[in-house]
């Protein structure tokens, strides 16, 4: 009866227009309060590009005399350049672990190159799954431990090697795609990996996707393409290799480990070689962006797990604290939301602050596990200070010839703590931005130490944590 | 034909070993010294012509003192156990001192583990064994074309270079062309580390 009442029930035009302008209006709210509340708003694409000892000085928007990188530089003209940036732990799988994770190495367990990767680590990638991203992972996974099944859990495509431990080779790398071993004859490893990127950036055009490109270029032994063999042939060294580097540096006491090997002169050149080389495929990739016209929407991200001694002390390879290995290239390009494109910030970042970064302009809570911060508003220009210092460490990794560490750096100081017998060091990076000069026994140095071991050792009680 | 050389006459224990030794030691010590500070060459060219005049040097000591203290040890009329045993004087003084740099960092375990690396090994160890039996093949064709009567391609030199070819290739040259060479040796190694101090 009751409903035949309701049904019986007559408005007039008046009434009807009101109560349609109402409920439109209601709806209009509803989906704006939707969206904030509910992330219907649509999520951006990821792109995140790695690559593997690039050092931050190398590319030409760094004012490098002679290597080539337009593709980087377009991002840097695009996007936000952080000129500070540090990797927590100066090794290859610590650093891919920190990047993933946003945790140190002593929190997620992948200290060097052989302690293995935890499979309860939680990775960005895995909370961008559960929250709808389709997401991929292609090239370098090289986290010791047996290759972890991703699968399902935080990517829908998996493609990695294992082959030179892990490490991949420049020609022919067979791939493990969604683990199947496939053979890839005649590729050129860098290419071939972006190709596969490619391809799932156009299945997955219409989002939200996240794919991480993680590349072996420009790690030893520096292979280039044939076309690219004799590219930086005439170039003047002598403008980008330090006064102490001579052509037998990688024969220096336990340095043949890090198997540069032949004529180190040739390979310094290759690995340029090898990176402009990486950025043609950078290229190819913000190429596709534009072409399917999701660029606006989708984060490219642009950073190395570590940097590169090329004589530097006489040294060669990475793990020693000091700038030149610790310091990595930063660049994030968001056209929808980064205000001011083409500026730099100075800012101390870490390779942990990606993961929590990463989640947040995803519009997804970071977890309290997590150990780095968010960068977001430095991309939105807005006037912060993300930390007064930072923390650095490094495990022992047999048979190189690096001791433990641990170190603190501030806009001005690096002070290291090695374990075993080399000496604590301080350096004025101002003063003396290539770190030859260890201040610890002068007057300026005696002033400052004490606040910067309470510094370290606040980082080193955190540390004991976990 | 005999397949020894005892009837050589003997020189004074300084002369046929301290000497050569001594030598040999005492360039090492130099080098290693000089290799160690190159900034006392200042810097720019000097300093980069030292590098290139005394790192080679400073390898061909170590690779090489061997066959030169073998070779005059044998002139001079030691043993076959008396030159093979002085003859590893530098690589052997040289490994000694790396396990003992190392070990500031690593574990006393570690660092004797690390004698054994391809490094240590392959190029200081078994290269040595194929030098030393070239060595003696060409000694013994030197006196044979000075009237004595010696076996040179005898069972104890073969073995020697027959190692050394085989050590070379496992590690040095095992694994992809396109990979660092001997890294699937450095490989093994390092399993071998993983398996006695990981555990």
């Amino acid at each position: 009866m009751e409903e035949m009442k309701l049904n019986d029930r007559k408005y007039s035009r008046r009434q009807t227009l009101k109560i349609f302008g109402g409920s439109l209006a209601l709806y209009a709210t509803d989906i704006a309060l939707l969206s904030r509340v509910f992330g219907y708003e649509k999520r951006p694409n990821i792109v995140v590009i790695l690559s593997d000892d690039h050092r931050a000085d190398t590319m030409s928007n760094m004012g490098h005399p002679f290597i080539k990188t337009p593709n980087i530089d377009r991002l840097v003209k695009e996007g936000v350049k952080f000129t500070n940036t540090f990797a927590t732990t100066p090794l290859c799988s610590p650093s891919r672990g920190c990047f993933l994770t946003g945790q140190y190495a002593h929190r997620h367990g992948v200290k060097n190159n052989y302690t293995p990767w935890n499979n309860n680590n939680v990775t960005f990638l895995e909370l961008l799954k559960n929250a709808g991203y389709k997401n991929a992972f292609f090239g370098k996974w090289h986290m010791p431990g047996k290759l972890p099944d991703l699968i399902g859990k935080a990517v829908d495509r998996f493609v990695t090697f294992t082959v030179s431990g892990g490490q991949g080779i420049y020609f022919d790398c067979p791939l493990i795609i969604d683990g199947v071993v496939t053979q890839r004859k005649g590729k050129y490893l860098t290419e071939d990996l972006t190709d596969l990127a490619q391809d799932f950036i156009r299945q997955k055009k219409d989002g939200p996707f996240c794919v991480y490109l993680a590349h072996k270029a420009p790690h030893q032994p520096f292979t280039p393409p044939p076309e690219m063999r004799s590219l930086y042939s005439d170039a003047d060294v002598s403008r980008t290799l330090p006064p102490e580097y001579h052509p037998w540096i990688q024969y220096k006491e336990g340095a043949t480990y890090y198997g540069v090997m032949g004529s180190v002169g040739e390979k310094y050149l290759d690995y340029h070689r090898v990176i402009t080389a990486m950025d043609q495929q950078i290229g190819r990739i913000l190429s596709e962006l534009d072409r399917l016209g999701i660029a606006d929407n989708t984060i490219v991200v642009y950073a190395s797990d570590n940097g590169y001694f090329w004589g530097e002390k006489q040294l060669i390879d990475k793990r020693y604290p000091y700038e030149e290995s610790t310091r990595i290239p930063l660049i994030v390009r968001y056209p929808n939301k980064i205000k001011n494109p083409g500026r730099s910030s100075g800012e101390l970042v870490l390779n942990v602050d990606l993961a929590p970064t990463l989640l947040q302009l995803a519009g997804l809570k970071i977890p309290a596990s997590m150990q780095g911060m968010d960068f977001g508003p430095i991309l939105a220009n807005k006037n912060i200070r993300l930390r007064n210092s930072i923390h650095m460490e490094y495990f022992k990794d047999f048979p190189y010839n690096v001791p433990e560490w641990d170190a603190v750096r501030t806009d001005r100081f690096l002070y290291v703590e090695y374990r075993g017998q080399k000496s604590t060091e301080l350096f004025d990076i101002q003063k003396d931005p290539r770190t030859m000069h260890n201040i610890i026994s002068t007057q300026e140095g005696k002033s400052v130490l004490p606040k910067l071991q309470d510094m370290l050792k606040n980082h080193l009680r955190r540390k004991s944590n976990g | 034909m005999d397949d020894t050389i005892e009837m050589k006459e003997r020189e004074p224990f300084s002369r046929r070993v301290l000497l050569p030794v001594g030598v040999s030691l005492i360039a090492w010590i130099l080098l290693n010294v000089t290799t160690s500070h190159l900034e006392w060459f200042g810097s720019g060219r000097v300093y980069r012509a030292a590098a290139t005049i005394l790192y080679p040097m400073l390898g061909i000591t170590i690779e090489f003192s061997s066959v030169f203290i073998y070779s005059v040890m044998y002139i001079r009329g030691s043993s076959i156990t008396e030159r093979l045993l002085w003859s590893y004087a530098v690589p052997f003084v040289f490994i000694i001192k790396e396990v003992w740099r190392v070990s500031a960092y690593f574990s006393p375990g570690e660092s004797f583990y690390y004698a054994l690396a391809p490094m240590n090994l392959g190029l200081i160890v078994f290269f040595q064994i194929g030098f030393l039996a070239l060595c003696e093949m060409f000694w013994r064709w030197r006196d044979n074309k000075k009237g004595r009567s010696l076996r040179i391609i005898t069972p104890g030199p073969i073995a020697g270079l027959a190692i050394m070819v085989i050590m070379t290739y496992f590690m040095f040259f095992w694994g992809s062309s396109a990979d660092t060479p001997g890294t699937k040796w450095f490989y093994l190694y390092m399993e071998g580390y993983k398996a006695l101090f990981l555990r």
